[in-house]
């Protein structure tokens, strides 16, 4: 392959990640500057259930309501922390978001939807997992990572207080007067707030907009090193590492959320559970996310979602690796059996089960 | 109000705002030109296309709304200027020139964000507008792209292959789905079809087909590939050097072949030209599709 491919190749990738994501960074940074301007800081403090461990299970679940994808999330995060929205909570909402989302779940399952059908050469079921099973154990796997990460961060806040975030990430004083009450907002004009609506819109969108370009940078770089074909060599027929492979790769290939399932999909020979790995991690931990979270998190707290979002998708995936394995011989094989009538399937399934 | 920028960097911050009007008007820009000549077909998924062009309209539109802020600041500036010696924020875009409010009674409503001059942050956000200037990307990815050549499997031809002489029209994608399972093979199997794809190998009688299918956009792009071999009965062969990284139509009998030492099937085609017959009737360089991937 000659230089100039390699290079037109990069240029391809790059553009391609940029372009994908450029209109949601846009959205998103329309909505911040919506928010910073509009939104009260004292309606979100009135509306935020007194349970802290509730408020987190509601921002694990706010991507049904609000779908965001994970590069449009950043801009509007900051703004709600600022607006005073608990750390924790947006946390949560950043890391479940992406993956608890209609059009993400919908894809998840529409990708892998007949996998359960796939069969081996000898004829036997392959035990893939199928649409429902893969869309559910996402949802599920993605939304205990984020709730089991937002209570470590809210430990760690409570520890460290906003010396976990940048400076423009660190939440506004109450709005309050000499005797304490809260004070009516100065009147402005229609055209003082869309000035600042503009102001903020595009000072997040260029600051965000550069971080995403160097992940992307990031990102065609490393797909040009890292083939799917190298990881699916890598990891075949080892079931630990073909999960901790699958979670290098999310890393690296920094896809969109709605997209991914599809990529995981085409890995047809690799267990499910390295494949639920790449889909619940992907969304949560890729290199540009990484470049536009520094905008957000100093690197202590960086370093403690990453780690602990690692930790647990590799646990929960092998997990769910060892139980997979172990019972969905017993559960697939009926069902699959009646769906595909070819003789030597039949046999070859019924030999299987016990 | 909280603003990092005060009397001292009336310049820093004028010239971050006229940077910030620029570079996000050229991006916004690019991505309608985008649209508008066709070339965001080769990276993205069609269901992008009106949200590139919707994003480039809003950032335009935002744009000409901060460029009058920012000019009707400069005009306010300009008015009042022994304002300016007694405020820290006169004559910013925040419009603090004719409040009427105490600053001094302790509230705080900065918008969080400063005004610093950073250009290398510029240069950066430059990157994809100099491209598309560059007029790059213009094509899809090469055909060697993350790899993928079939034609140097151990792969043989089958000693007799089934031949219905029935045409089917079917894709890459419906093969490569048809390889999954024992019962699609069977139906496909001997059938005639013509797939379109770029060439890649350096073998006379056994090439690899290549096709993309994108679902968002290029970043997501797996390779679907079917290796094409010319029959052992025929003298024909085709010339690499003639069709390498180009695009081919190609029309054989269908034949799945299983990988070795995997589980996996590979679609392939088996041209078998008779005697009178050139490879070139089943193997027709054409010119790129406006968008390479299946989608």
């Amino acid at each position: 392959m000659d230089n100039i491919a390699r290079v037109k190749d990069f240029v391809l990738t790059f553009t391609s990640i940029f372009y994908e994501a450029l209109p949601f960074i846009i959205l998103g940074a329309v909505i911040a500057g919506i928010l910073e301007e509009l939104l009260p800081q004292r309606l979100i403090t009135r509306f935020l259930p007194r349970s802290r461990t509730l408020a987190i299970f509601i921002g694990g679940l706010l991507g049904l309501i609000f779908p965001m994808c994970e590069c449009g999330i950043i801009p509007v995060m900051r703004r709600l922390i600022r607006k005073g929205l608990p750390l924790s909570c947006c946390v949560a909402y950043l890391l479940a978001g992406p993956i608890i989302n209609v059009v993400v779940m919908l894809s998840t399952y529409v990708a892998f939807s007949g996998m359960e059908k796939a069969v081996e050469p000898g004829g036997g079921l392959a035990y893939q997992m199928g649409g429902w099973w893969m869309m559910g154990l996402r949802a599920g796997l993605g939304f205990l990572v984020a709730v089991v990460t937002a209570h470590i961060v809210e430990w760690q806040y409570q520890k460290y207080g906003t010396k976990l975030l940048m400076p423009l990430a660190v939440p506004g004083k109450q709005i309050t007067g000499e005797d304490g009450e809260e004070e009516v907002e100065e009147k402005r004009s229609a055209w003082q707030r869309l000035s600042n609506i503009t102001d903020t819109a595009l000072h997040d969108f260029i600051d965000i907009t550069v971080f995403l370009i160097l992940g992307a940078l990031l990102s065609a770089f490393t797909r040009q090193m890292v083939t799917q074909e190298m990881i699916s060599d890598l990891s075949r027929n080892h079931a630990v590492l073909s999960i901790a492979l699958m979670m290098g790769l999310a890393v690296l290939l920094c896809l969109c959320s709605e997209a991914d399932a599809f990529v995981a999909a085409s890995f047809i020979t690799l267990r499910p559970a390295a494949k639920l790995a790449f889909l619940v991690l992907g969304p949560m931990l890729d290199l540009k996310l990484y470049m536009m979270y520094t905008r957000v998190f100093r690197p202590r707290l960086i370093y403690t979602i990453f780690l602990s979002v690692i930790i647990q998708v590799f646990a929960y995936s092998y997990v769910t690796h060892l139980l997979w394995e172990h019972y969905a011989p017993q559960f697939l094989s009926a069902s699959a059996v009646r769906a595909m009538p070819s003789p030597s399937a039949e046999s070859s399934s019924e030999a299987k089960s016990p | 109000m909280a603003h990092d920028h005060s009397h001292g960097d009336h310049n820093a911050y004028y010239l971050n705002q006229l940077f910030t009007i620029a570079v996000c008007g050229a991006l916004g820009g690019v991505a309608v030109m985008l649209w508008w000549s066709g070339t965001i077909k080769l990276m993205l998924h069609p269901k992008f296309f009106l949200w590139v062009l919707l994003g480039g309209i809003t950032l335009l539109v935002l744009v000409v709304l901060r460029a009058a802020a920012v000019w009707r600041s400069v005009d306010e500036l300009t008015a009042v200027p022994d304002h300016t010696h007694d405020h820290d924020h006169c004559g910013h875009d925040h419009d603090h020139c004719h409040h009427d409010h105490d600053h001094d009674h302790g509230h705080d409503h900065d918008h969080g964000h400063d005004h610093g001059w950073a250009p290398w942050r510029y240069v950066v956000l430059l990157l994809p507008v100099v491209l598309y200037f560059l007029n790059l990307p213009n094509q899809g990815f090469s055909a060697d792209a993350g790899g993928g050549d079939l034609s140097g499997l151990a792969l043989d031809l089958p000693e007799s292959l089934r031949s219905s002489g029935e045409r089917v029209d079917v894709g890459f994608m419906e093969l490569q789905q048809a390889s999954l399972t024992p019962e699609n093979r069977e139906f496909y199997e001997g059938k005639i079809v013509t797939l379109i794809g770029q060439y890649m190998g350096r073998d006379p009688k056994r090439f690899t087909l290549k096709r993309y299918k994108i679902n968002c956009c290029a970043a997501d792009a797996v390779p679907l590939n079917a290796i094409i071999m010319v029959s052992d009965k025929s003298l024909e062969k085709v010339d690499p050097d003639a069709y390498r990284e180009k695009w081919v139509q190609v029309t054989g009998r269908i034949h799945f072949f299983q990988k070795p030492g995997s589980e996996e099937y590979i679609t392939g085609l088996i041209l078998d030209p008779k005697q009178d017959e050139s490879i070139t009737n089943f193997v027709k360089p054409i010119p790129p599709p406006s968008s390479p991937w299946v989608n």
